[in-house]
C-alpha cells in the first residue's frame, strides 16, 4: 500500500513538473536578427562546417572496439556466469554484430555515406548536437509534449471507460460515436487540428491524445467488464456499498488490463508525435528529422532516429517497471 | 428470567472465547426456539426460453420471446427455522435448489413466493450480519493480502485503528494463519485460501454464517482438516452456520439437523437431527448408521 502511494505521488509530480516547466528557449545559440527585426535564424542549426564528419572516430577503431568488446563480455559470461546477464550478452552481440555490418558496408563503399550514414558519423554528429545543445531541446520539447497528451489521455480515458463499462444506458448513445472516431487514423485529423487549435502544441497534443486515448479507453472498459460476479458479491456481503464496489474490486481488479491499455497508448502515442511534428511545430524531435531532411542532414535524421528509439525503450522500461511493482499480486 | 441469564451467559462465552480464540468442547449451547433465520412458503423459479439448443435463463418472465418457454421451478414450498448456535446442513443432489436458498439467505436473490425472515425482519438484500463463504476460492481478493482481505469488513463497517488491528489479529489466530499475514493469495494454496475466506466472514462476528460447498474443490485431506476447522470455529463463535453440501459424510459429520432436498423442484425430504458429540468419530456404528440413512435418503 505504501508502495502504491510513493508511485501515485512520483507519478502525480512528473506530470505536474512536465505540465508546468517553463518551456526552453527556442534556440540554441544567440539568436540573430535581421535590420527588420525579425528573427533569422531562430534555430542557430550546427552546420557541417562547424565540426568535421568522420575525423572524431576512426571507422576501424570504431569496428575493431566493437568486436573486442563483444568478445571480453563472451568471456566474462565465460568465466562468472553466475554474475554477467547471459540475455543481455547475446543481445548486446547481436546488436554489435549489427553495428560492425553497418559500419564495413559504408567502409568498403558498398553503400554511398549519405544514402547510409555509418554509426561512427551519427555519434559525432549526435555529439556535436548535443554539445551546442540542440538536441536537449528537441527531446525536451518531444517529451513535454508526449507527457501532457499522455497524461490528458488517461485522465479522459480512464474515467470515460469507467462510466462506459458501468453504465448501460449512457455506453449505448457514447459508443457508436467513439467507434466511429476510433477508426479514423490520429494523422488525418492534422490538417483540421491546425485550423481549430492553430499553429504550435496544441494541435499536436490533440493528436497524440488522440493516438493514446482509445487504446487507453477500451481497455478500461474490458478490465472492469471483466470484473468478476463473485468479487463484488463478496463485497456486498461485507457490507460494501457501491462506491466501496466501484473503488475497491471494479478499480484494482481491472488494473493490469487498464495498465496494459496505459502502454500501449504510450506506444501509439510515441508513432503519433513524430508524425505530428513534421508539421505546425518549430521544436521537437520529429521536427528535427524533418528539418534535417530538408538539408539532406542525412546523420542528423538518422541519429534522431536513435534518439527516439533509445527514449521509447527508456520510457517503456519505467511503465513496465511501474506496473511490475504495483502489480506484485498476479 | 431463564431466558435473559441465559442469554447473558452465552454473551459472556462467546466474548471468552473469541478472545482465547481456541474452542472449548462442549461448551456450545444451542438455544432451542430462538430462531435466527424463518423460512415460510418459499418457492423460487426460473424461466427458461430455448430455441434451436440455445437456452436462456431469466429470473422475469418475457411476454414476447420467441423462444419456447418453461418455468423451472428450483425450490417449492420450503418451511425450516434455524435457531441460534445452530450448525445445519442442507444435502441434495446437484441442481436441487440448495445453493439457491442459501442465496436466498444471503439476500442475493429474493423468493418467487413465500417470506424469509432474519429476526424477525424480511431479508432486503446482503447485509453482513449474514456472512457468506462461497463456493469457490476465488473469491478472496487477490490484490489483497491476507491481513487486507480479513480488515476489509471491518473496514467497512467503520471500526478503526486498534479495535480492527486486534479483531484482525485474533481472526487470523482462528484460523491458523499466523506467519501469513503480508501474504499475497497467489502464494496460498486452496485451503489455506477456503481459511482466509471462512476468516473474512468471520471477522464481523456475523449472526449467521453461510457456507456453499467450501470444501467442493479441495482433496480429500485438506477437507477433513478444514472440517475439524469449521467445527473449532463454529464451537468458539457460538453463533449460527448453514452449510450446503453434496457430500453425505461431510453433512453428518459436522452437522446437527441436515435438511435433506429431494431433485428438482426442491423440496425439504425429511430434517435429520444427529444427536452425536462433536468431535465426531467416523467409523463408530452410530456415525455410520446416520451416514446411511441420509445417503438412503438421497438415493430415493
Amino acid at each position: 500500500m505504501e508502495l502504491r502511494k510513493t508511485i501515485f505521488v512520483l507519478v502525480l509530480l512528473m506530470a505536474l513538473g512536465f505540465l508546468t516547466a517553463p518551456l526552453p528557449a527556442a534556440y540554441g545559440g544567440e539568436q540573430v536578427y535581421d535590420q527588420k527585426g525579425g528573427p533569422v535564424d531562430t534555430w542557430n542549426r550546427p552546420m557541417e562546417k562547424e565540426f568535421k564528419v568522420g575525423d572524431v572516430y576512426s571507422p576501424v577503431h570504431f569496428m575493431i572496439g566493437i568486436a573486442v568488446a563483444i568478445l571480453v563480455l563472451h568471456l566474462l559470461k565465460f568465466k562468472f556466469p553466475k554474475v554477467v546477464p547471459v540475455v543481455l550478452v547475446r543481445a548486446l552481440t547481436s546488436v554489435g554484430i549489427l553495428l560492425i555490418s553497418w559500419e564495413l558496408i559504408v567502409y568498403l563503399h558498398w553503400v554511398r555515406s549519405v544514402l547510409l550514414p555509418p554509426p561512427t558519423t551519427v555519434i559525432a554528429k549526435l555529439q556535436g548536437h548535443w554539445a551546442k545543445h540542440y538536441l536537449q531541446i528537441h527531446i525536451l520539447a518531444s517529451v513535454q509534449r508526449l507527457f501532457t497528451a499522455f497524461f490528458l489521455a488517461i485522465l479522459t480515458g480512464v474515467p470515460l471507460g469507467f462510466l462506459i463499462a458501468n453504465f448501460r444506458r449512457f455506453s449505448d448513445y457514447v459508443d457508436p460515436l467513439l467507434n466511429l472516431i476510433r477508426v479514423i487514423p490520429p494523422p488525418a485529423w492534422l490538417p483540421f487540428a491546425i485550423l481549430w487549435f492553430g499553429i504550435g502544441n496544441p494541435p499536436a497534443i490533440y493528436i497524440i491524445w488522440l493516438g493514446s486515448f482509445f487504446p487507453i479507453l477500451l481497455n478500461t472498459i474490458r478490465g472492469i467488464r471483466n470484473t468478476q460476479q463473485i468479487h463484488i458479491e463478496s463485497i456486498v456481503n461485507l457490507g460494501g456499498k457501491r462506491m466501496d464496489v466501484y473503488w475497491r474490486v471494479m478499480l484494482p481488479s481491472a488494473f493490469p488490463t487498464i495498465f496494459t491499455g496505459i502502454r500501449i497508448g504510450f506506444g501509439i502515442g510515441w508513432v503519433c508525435l513524430v508524425t505530428a511534428e513534421l508539421v505546425a511545430v518549430d521544436a521537437g524531435l520529429g521536427w528535427m528529422i524533418e528539418d534535417a531532411r530538408n538539408l539532406l542532414d542525412t546523420p542528423t535524421v538518422l541519429g534522431g532516429m536513435v534518439v527516439i528509439c533509445i527514449l521509447g525503450i527508456f520510457f517503456d522500461t519505467i511503465l513496465r517497471k511501474t506496473e511490475q511493482s504495483i502489480v506484485r499480486w498476479q | 428470567m431463564m431466558r435473559a441469564s441465559v442469554e447473558r451467559n452465552t454473551a459472556l462465552q462467546r466474548a471468552d472465547n473469541f478472545a482465547a480464540g481456541v474452542s472449548a468442547a462442549g461448551t456450545k449451547t444451542i438455544q432451542n426456539g430462538r430462531h435466527v433465520i424463518e423460512i415460510e412458503n418459499v418457492s423460487k423459479s426460473f424461466f427458461v426460453y430455448s430455441s434451436n439448443g440455445e437456452t436462456v435463463i431469466t429470473e422475469k418472465k418475457r411476454f414476447f420471446s420467441r423462444k419456447k418457454p418453461c418455468e423451472l421451478v428450483a425450490l417449492k414450498d420450503v418451511t425450516l427455522s434455524i435457531d441460534h448456535g445452530e450448525f445445519v446442513s442442507f444435502l441434495g443432489p446437484s441442481g436441487c435448489g440448495k445453493s439457491t436458498l442459501l442465496r436466498i439467505l444471503a439476500g442475493f436473490e429474493y423468493p418467487s413466493s413465500g417470506n424469509v425472515k432474519c429476526k424477525g425482519e424480511c431479508i432486503q438484500g446482503p447485509h453482513p450480519q449474514r456472512a457468506m463463504v462461497f463456493q469457490s476460492e476465488r473469491a478472496v481478493f487477490p490484490w489483497l493480502t491476507v491481513e487486507g482481505n480479513i480488515s476489509l469488513g471491518p473496514r467497512l463497517q467503520g471500526t478503526e485503528g486498534e479495535v480492527r488491528k486486534e479483531r484482525v489479529a485474533k481472526t487470523i489466530e482462528l484460523i491458523e494463519l499466523k506467519g501469513f499475514e503480508k501474504a499475497y493469495p497467489k502464494t496460498l494454496s486452496g485451503g489455506m485460501l477456503q481459511r482466509v475466506a471462512v476468516g473474512r466472514a468471520i471477522v464481523n462476528h456475523p449472526e449467521l454464517l453461510l457456507m456453499d460447498e467450501p470444501f467442493g474443490a479441495l482433496d480429500a485431506q485438506t477437507r477433513n482438516n478444514l472440517q475439524d476447522h469449521v467445527i473449532r470455529i463454529w464451537q468458539s463463535i457460538d453463533q449460527s452456520i448453514v452449510f450446503v453440501t453434496h457430500d453425505i459424510e461431510e453433512a453428518a459429520y459436522l452437522s446437527n439437523r441436515v435438511i435433506v432436498f429431494t431433485a428438482r423442484p426442491g423440496r425439504i425430504r425429511e430434517v435429520v437431527t444427529i444427536n452425536l458429540p462433536h468431535p465426531r468419530e467416523r467409523t463408530s456404528p452410530e456415525f455410520l448408521e446416520y451416514r446411511n440413512h441420509l445417503a438412503d435418503l438421497i438415493r430415493h
